[in-house]
């Protein structure tokens, strides 16, 4: 199929990471006065501002840790008092909750600015950006609670925390990026990509290896984890969070390559849409 | 200055329709098209040279905006080049870029951002941009809480700012107060004297004769006229008034230069309903029904049109002792007679005339649907009539024109007459010569 020689074609991919690269050194001023802004719009309208962009997260991270520790009283190991488990959970909730504050946003990343996009000539590229910046505070809020913690509970590594997590955010932030691109320019002509993507998020929850202790997952649904891009990037933090060493060794392989083939088609594939957006909008 | 900034070659704007989202998913997963196409726009060339203004006129969906927005680069042409050389800002709507819930100031930079500015040189230009827009004391209050005039205001001052190569401006300007669209021609005038081009959109035909060196009309997406701005002014209220009839026909001419464009609405319409009376008087020698009659003057700027079911056949101006004048003598009263022929019955019509200085301003207008007299009596198939209506002229030296119209009650034009007459009202010493009217002023003394 065409669509696929394309994606193969390398020449187009290296001129997307060009591409990239160039709106980066052209417009830092203005991506980080977008991102800015896009968080102050999020909060600074509600009655509680700031309150919701900590409290959020942490409603949920209270709502799970009850759910499962104290209601359903899963432990990791017979050794676990409960701690290590909430530490485990979190860990891949952290980044869970980041995925799901990106992608939730991704499909209406350029249709919120329509009057930008409509109206002048505006460099459309740093509007997915923006919103992965504008999550990268819910990321570090999240990790912040789950090192406090897997560090009370004796499972935070120095190596994990200064060395693996920085990496993992930079995957983190090309693979939420290549994502956002595809969703942005799609969510302009196909209005429900939005709808589906917060069904996924919601779904997603249980299709991810984040609240099953390993020993109680099904061979099965441990080999279905592998399939979801996002499986690998929760690998990924919970050996910063968790487990403090790699143990994950795939994920760590294959998650930086597919953040980098989602990144330059995801950019290939908004900037075929970008031209045709004027119709849309 | 040999590149022209704006190059467009047999632009094509198609809008693909689809009925329902879903269409447009099922056209993307099985590649047969489940869409209406809808012409926006056909074959549109034309350029833009520096240190030009161009003007867009067009009736509501006759694709100026499209147009616009292709230019400035937020919208894809179907088919056709177009080519601009320089940086673009453009104000396709209020409020461009900026975001309602920010303050001025915020809005001033993230404007100046959008637009490419690096902050330094924003901050550099923010008096300026404050100071023109004349916004000083509100400029840390949201945006949202500006009249239309000044986000009018604040938009215009922030896009010429940037000191753009093309700027192109979607009916901005017909927003602010009087004094503001003054700062903004002398904006730019000061634009077109450094050379940078400017494509504007308006409904105003004063204001774009007034600014434009040169004005395009576009009708249902094509070029319909292309030419002085005065010529094109006249077509396009033509266009808006005339009936639908005639509109359809004049629509369906092809992108024509200016004289072709009238030869080609002429051919479609044989010698029944011609613009030119020049070719009238030519050519159907059935409409001149009393040639010893004091004839109008025939120049070449008239326009005509309208059903012609009654006709003004001659216009002019006669002093008190019934003889026609030319010349008028400012203050003194005078007559002007619309001699009416009806080639059927009709009933009661109104009719009106209008003064225009020699640029085109209207100076006066009247008609007897706003005046008091009402409707005239109905006239008989083949019958004449000659209205008269006395008149002072309070107007200072110079040129005039006058417009003569008939309607019926409706509105439905019956005969316009545009600039048919032309007469000269001679040197009032009295005051300044570049006065237009005359207010007949009287000194009353010095009180104190």
């Amino acid at each position: 199929m065409s669509v696929i020689a394309r994606s193969l074609n390398m020449r187009g991919n290296a001129l997307a990471v060009a591409e990239i690269a160039g709106m980066l050194r052209q417009h830092p001023a203005l991506i980080w006065e977008m991102a800015k802004r896009e968080l102050k719009d999020r909060y600074s309208g509600n009655a509680l501002g700031l309150a919701w962009a900590v409290g959020a997260p942490l409603a949920i991270f209270a709502a799970n840790v009850l759910a499962f520790l104290f209601i359903f009283r899963i432990r990791l190991n017979p050794e676990d008092t409960g701690g290590s488990y909430a530490a485990f959970v979190l860990s891949g909730m952290a980044v869970w909750v980041a995925i799901g504050e990106v992608m939730g946003r991704a499909p209406t990343a350029v249709l919120q600015s329509a009057n930008l996009v409509k109206q002048i000539v505006f460099p459309s590229e740093i509007l997915p950006l923006k919103i992965v910046i504008a999550g990268l505070p819910t990321l570090a809020l999240c990790c912040g609670v789950v090192v406090a913690l897997s560090v009370a509970v004796g499972h935070a590594t120095p190596f994990g925390m200064f060395v693996l997590l920085p990496i993992c955010v930079v995957y983190f932030v090309v693979m939420m990026t290549g994502l956002t691109y595809v969703l942005a320019g799609i969510g302009v002509f196909l209005r429900d990509i939005k709808d589906v993507v917060a069904l996924l998020l919601s779904i997603g929850l249980f299709l991810h290896p984040i609240l099953y202790a390993p020993a109680s997952v099904p061979a099965w649904l441990e080999r279905g984890f592998n399939f979801s891009p996002f499986s690998h990037l929760i690998w990924c933090f919970r050996d910063a969070l968790f487990e403090g060493r790699i143990v994950h060794y795939a994920s760590w392989i294959i998650c930086p390559v597919l953040a980098i083939i989602f990144l330059v088609l995801g950019w290939r594939v908004f900037r075929s849409l970008r031209p045709t957006f004027g119709n849309a909008l | 200055m040999t590149q022209p900034a704006i190059s467009l070659r047999s632009l094509n704007k198609v809008y693909r329709v689809w009925n329902h989202p879903r269409d447009l998913l099922l056209e993307g997963l099985t590649g047969r098209a489940r869409h209406y196409e809808f012409q926006a726009l056909t074959d549109i060339s034309f350029d833009v040279p520096k240190g030009s203004v161009v003007g867009l006129l067009g009736r509501n969906g006759a694709g100026k905006s499209t147009l616009l927005r292709i230019v400035a680069g937020t919208l894809d042409a179907s088919s056709g080049h177009v080519r601009t050389d320089g940086r673009i800002a453009a104000i396709l709507e209020l409020g461009t870029g900026f975001h309602p819930d920010y303050t001025g100031r915020e809005n001033v930079f993230l404007g100046g951002l959008c637009l490419g500015l690096p902050r330094r040189e924003i901050e550099r230009r923010f008096d300026e941009i404050v100071d023109f827009a004349e916004l000083r004391d509100f400029i840390d209050h949201p945006f949202r809480t500006y009249s239309s005039g000044m986000q009018a205001r604040l938009t215009f001052a922030v896009a010429t700012c940037v000191d753009p190569d093309i700027l192109i401006i979607d009916e901005a300007l017909g927003v602010g107060d009087a004094r503001f669209q003054l700062k903004s021609f002398d904006r730019i005038r000061q634009f077109k004297e450094r050379g940078k081009s400017i494509l504007l959109v308006s409904h105003n035909i004063a204001q774009i004769v007034a600014i434009c060196d040169r004005a395009i009309l576009l009708e249902q997406g094509r070029v319909l006229e292309d030419g002085d701005p005065n010529t094109v002014g006249k077509i396009y209220h033509e266009l808006l008034f005339a009936p639908p009839k005639r509109r359809e026909e004049s629509a369906a001419a092809p992108s024509l230069q200016s004289e072709d464009a009238v030869d080609a609405v002429r051919d479609t319409k044989g010698t029944e309903l011609d613009l030119d009376a020049g070719f009238t008087e030519a050519a159907s020698s059935e409409t001149r029904v009393d040639k010893a009659a004091p004839s109008s003057h025939q120049d070449t700027r008239e326009r005509r049109y309208g059903l012609r079911e009654i006709e003004i056949t001659d216009v002019w101006i006669e002093n008190n002792d019934k003889c026609p004048v030319k010349l008028l003598q400012s203050l003194e009263t005078y007559r002007l007679v619309l001699r009416l022929r009806a080639k059927r019955s009709t009933v009661g019509v109104n009719v009106g005339f209008l003064v225009r200085d020699g640029r085109g301003n209207e100076v006066f207008g009247w008609d007897t649907a706003s005046g008091h007299s009402g409707p005239i009596p109905p006239i008989e198939a083949g019958q004449l009539r000659e209205i008269r209506i006395a008149f002072r002229a309070n107007l200072s030296s110079g040129n005039f024109f006058i417009t003569a119209a008939v309607a019926n009650p409706d509105s439905t034009k019956q005969d316009v007459r545009f600039d048919c007459m032309e007469f000269v009202v001679a040197p009032t010493p009295s005051i300044f010569s570049s006065s237009v009217v005359n207010l007949d002023v009287r000194m009353l003394g010095a009180a104190v």
